[in-house]
């Protein structure tokens, strides 16, 4: 935690909580910075009317100020078959433990700058959702449902993403964790969705080193771990071609990404989460 | 494929490698390990066709390795295709394969016996016989023996036979063999013959069987290198206690080098060691000197280094140590009498019993003669005048016959008498010849007696002998000679035995012979003749013989071979020796005869020398009989005619897979898509 000390989630646009918060929003408030000047309308607080323009202009106007509200954060968890794999060879930890180190990281600092987390484990389905609160009970509650997920069932983050959707109540940070091996036109519509209502949203894309390279053994029956397939091979003979089919893969995450003006971050099973999320918060405030 | 032939057939087994890449892919497979892989279907995607294109190249790679194995297999067996015309020839139907088993076939060349060679060639011929053939199988040794009774159906037991057969220490007999093969065959069929084709046993094969087709198979088409010694014997072959003896052997070098060889002799007390010198292709003697200080039987060999043919390397000898040379001098003239012949006979063979030592010299009259001297006489010497009974006569000629010796002096009238039709004698006596000054007698050419040369024998002069003229065809008995043609000197075998015939005076009123150095040198020369066995050493394997041995003892006797199994053998006669008939000897070496645990005789049997010489006969000079085709097959040198030998052919091919083989590793292993790049 000792790397996450100075950093800190900002939103790319403005945020829309509830509560009073360290990030700007569109709404105007009480804060000390000035936004702008309205005419008066019945009804308005007279305390806000600026004398001075009164006594130059003889009309009123009522001095507007930014208000700065809290952020809202929604974290998306994939928690499918697929999220098991923990290495043959290279032994880490498994996928789903990843995510879920890098969730827990994420929320701790979400909630320690007073902004609202919220966390939806998905598989093929909305499987548990904590609406977004901004107490440390609720980073308690967090865990524990992290701690109670298991890897298991095929995945549909489209599906799953349109009904964390229908569940938000106003925009703020959306942050998918999960091995993306699954997505196809509707997940990328569920995204154009979110991105659509100005939710920034975070890809953090979980994978083995196994992934990338296959594991190193002389043969292998592969089997799909959310369906029935096998496939026998010798991992030496085919890794050349399977890497190049991995990278195509990664390549055209990255361009759908990009094209959506989405964050898209690769975190390697191998990467200590805090390092991993200090890394990725460090490129975001910085552009890249 | 029909009468598709190799010419190294044995390694056809080699084709057993073939199997080799299949069983190392076999062992070495990887065996698959199950993972559940969360990009499934991206491996998937991405290698299915590439899985089929793997599975072809290691399939295709498992081909051109398992051909390649199969190339060098008959590269090595070297097969030769039959002529085009040879496809069109009804399949043989009635076969008679010659397998040679002589000794020269034990000759290892190239780490293999040239035996096994002809055995492998032979079985390929015999299981490529189409079904319903009839066959035999002839083993070639000194008697050729088919190894079933007729012409046989029974392949399988026929092909079990013959590999179940082994070479024997034999001469071969190819004249023989091919005569019972064509007895065998009865007119019709075909004679394979596998053999190494030795010029020494071939070149008297004059001609290939009439009306019988031959196919000639040689095993080797050059000289196995092989050194030998092809004699060894004792002289002289009885020798007694004491007696100065030499053993002569003669080694034979089977190389187109000069060799210098260890000749060693093992004989009795006596081990001895010769270095000889050899030109390629030819022989030389080497002799030991050696005496014997104990009487009774003696028996040892002389060896070379182990070689090729190592059955030649050793030749056995085995001799009866007398105590002394029993002599009776047989004449009618009194012991002082200086006038007779014996008088000075029994003063050269005997001065005193000092100066021979190992000669026993008995004189008697005609008429003192009693059986139990002459069955016991090693040589007898009869000297005019002698006038034997009819019973000594009698005694003398069966001892002769037997084994014994003799040497009769015919001078005077009394001569006729002294020449026995029982022993043929090479001369008739016709009339006396009176010279004054004296005839001169010459050495026949290429005779040598001893030390004594021609020149020695031309101061000499008689005044008269018995004129006489040997036949023409028992000339060369003829030692000593007259001017006139009269043989003044023969020895001639009689029987078993020898008989020397003295045609020249030797009292002092026929010349100076008596008196002259050269007369008891003559009579000792003589003795030395005699002595020499003409039958030494002459006991071949494969040929039934007989033995002689002492028969004072009690009890049976036992005769068992070099490798000390006992022999039957069968009394032919017996007293004072028995003869045992004895079955051929199977090996060489000494065989032994005991009595009563109690060692009585050994005899020497050794292999024939013709063996040794392993230069082959050149198969193009050997003529076929009429109307009957030869062929050459395999061997290298002669193929049949138009018959195609396509090593060059299977060793481009072998150099093709072998380059196809490694062409695609190369390409297989070099072709890897570069990595793409993803930045995180």
């Amino acid at each position: 935690m000792e790397a996450l000390r100075n950093v800190r989630l900002r939103p790319r646009g403005t945020a829309e909580g509830a509560f009073a918060g360290p990030h700007k929003s569109h709404f105007r408030g009480t804060a000390v910075e000035f936004a702008d000047y309205r005419e008066y309308s019945p009804g308005d607080d007279i305390r806000q009317v600026d004398w001075k323009v009164f006594a130059r202009t003889d009309r009123h106007y009522l001095r507007l100020y930014d208000a700065e509200r809290n952020l809202l954060t929604y974290l998306v968890v994939d928690k499918s078959g697929s999220m098991e794999y923990s290495g043959v060879v290279a032994r880490t930890p498994a996928k789903l433990e990843h995510a879920a180190r890098l969730a827990a990281a994420l929320g701790y600092l979400v909630l320690r700058e007073g902004d609202e987390l919220g966390l939806s484990l998905v598989d093929a389905r909305l499987h548990q959702h904590l609406p977004a609160a901004a107490s440390w009970a609720q980073l308690n509650r967090v865990l524990e449902s992290l701690d109670h997920a298991r890897a298991e069932g095929k995945t549909d983050l489209g599906a799953c993403l349109e009904q964390v959707f229908a569940q938000t109540r106003r925009r703020g940070v959306l942050a998918v964790i999960s091995d993306f091996l699954e997505v196809d036109e509707r997940f990328w519509r569920a995204v154009d969705l979110f991105r659509s209502s100005r939710f920034d949203v975070i890809l953090l894309q979980v994978v083995h080193p196994e992934e990338l390279e296959l594991p190193a053994v002389a043969a292998a029956r592969f089997v799909d771990p959310e369906g029935d397939g096998h496939f026998q091979a010798e991992p030496d003979q085919v890794r050349a071609l399977y890497r190049r089919r991995f990278d195509a893969f990664l390549t055209g995450i990255k361009g759908n990404c990009q094209a959506r003006g989405c964050d898209w971050f690769l975190a390697r099973t191998t990467d200590d989460p805090c390092g991993f999320l200090r890394h990725c918060f460090l490129a975001r405030e910085h552009g890249k | 494929m029909s009468g598709l032939a190799f010419t190294n057939p044995w390694l056809l087994a080699g084709l057993a490698a073939v199997g080799l890449p299949l069983l190392i892919h076999w062992l070495t497979r990887a065996r698959p390990r199950r993972v559940a892989f969360p990009p499934y279907k991206m491996l998937v995607e991405a290698c299915a066709g590439q899985q089929a294109v793997n599975r072809l190249r290691t399939l295709l790679l498992l081909v051109i390795r398992c051909l390649l194995m199969l190339a060098l297999a008959l590269l090595f067996a070297r097969p030769i295709f039959p002529a085009p015309g040879a496809a069109n020839v009804p399949p043989v139907r009635r076969v008679a394969l010659i397998l040679d088993a002589s000794l020269s076939m034990r000759a290892v060349q190239a780490s293999v016996p040239l035996f096994a060679r002809a055995q492998a060639e032979a079985a390929d011929a015999l299981r490529s016989l189409p079904a319903g053939s009839v066959a035999t199988v002839i083993l070639e040794g000194a008697t050729p023996r088919s190894l079933l009774p007729a012409l046989s159906e029974n392949l399988p037991a026929l092909h079990d036979l013959l590999v179940r057969s082994q070479a024997t220490y034999e001469c071969g007999d190819p004249a023989a063999a091919l005569a019972l093969a064509q007895k065998t065959l009865a007119g019709s069929g075909v004679i394979h013959v596998f053999s190494d084709f030795q010029k020494s046993n071939w070149e008297g094969v004059r001609e290939l069987p009439a009306g019988l087709a031959c196919q000639l198979h040689p095993v080797t088409t050059e000289a196995v290198d092989n050194m030998a010694i092809t004699a060894a014997r004792l002289a002289p072959a009885a020798p007694v206690m004491g007696e100065p003896a030499e053993v002569v052997c003669t080694v034979f070098n089977c190389t187109p080098r000069p060799r210098e060889e260890t000749v060693r002799l093992e004989l009795g007390e006596f081990t001895r060691e010769n270095r000889v010198t050899l030109p390629p292709f030819s022989t030389a003697d080497t002799a030991f000197d050696v005496s014997f200080s104990h009487a009774g039987p003696v028996a040892g060999h002389v060896s070379l280094e182990p070689d090729n043919l190592t059955e030649d390397n050793t030749r056995y000898l085995a001799a009866n140590v007398g105590k002394a040379l029993s002599v009776v001098l047989v004449s009618d003239a009194e012991d002082t009498d200086w006038q007779s012949a014996a008088f000075y006979i029994g003063r050269a063979l005997a001065p005193s019993p000092q100066a021979a030592p190992g000669i026993n010299l008995v004189r008697r009259r005609s008429q003192d003669l009693d059986r139990g001297l002459l069955e016991t006489a090693d040589v007898f010497c009869l000297a005019t005048p002698a006038t034997l009974s009819g019973e000594a006569q009698e005694v003398i000629a069966r001892r002769v016959l037997e084994g014994a010796r003799l040497i009769s002096f015919l001078d005077g009238p009394t001569a006729p008498a002294l020449l026995w039709p029982a022993l043929n004698p090479p001369l008739a006596l016709e009339r006396t010849v009176t010279t004054p000054t004296g005839d001169a007698v010459a050495l026949a050419a290429q005779k040598k007696l001893g030390e004594l040369e021609a020149a020695d024998f031309s101061a000499l002069r008689f005044r008269r002998h018995w004129q006489n003229r040997p036949p023409d065809n028992r000339a060369q008995e003829t030692w000593l000679a007259y001017a006139d043609g009269s043989a003044a000197l023969t020895l001639s075998p009689a029987g078993r035995g020898l008989m020397v015939l003295v045609n020249l005076p030797i009292t002092p009123d026929g010349g100076d012979f008596a008196g002259s150095p050269i007369f008891p040198a003559l009579l000792h020369e003589l003795l030395r003749l005699l002595r020499q066995d003409p039958d030494a050493n002459q006991v071949l394997p494969g040929a039934a013989w007989t033995l002689e041995v002492p028969g004072a003892g009690e009890g049976a006797l036992t005769v068992s071979d070099p490798a000390g199994l006992a022999v039957a053998s069968q009394v032919l006669s017996s007293g004072r020796t028995i003869r045992l008939a004895l079955p051929p000897a199977r090996i060489p070496g000494i065989y032994v005869v005991k009595q009563a645990e109690t060692l009585v005789a050994d005899a020497a049997v050794n292999v024939d020398p013709r063996e040794s010489d392993t230069r082959p006969l050149a198969l193009e000079n050997l003529k076929p009989g009429a109307n009957a085709p030869l062929t050459i097959q395999s061997g290298g040198t002669a193929a049949p005619p138009g018959a195609r030998d396509c090593w060059p052919q299977l060793a481009l091919a072998v150099v093709i897979l072998l380059g196809l083989e490694m062409l695609f590793l190369a390409l297989w292993r070099n072709h890897k898509p570069k990595r793409m790049e993803v930045a995180s």
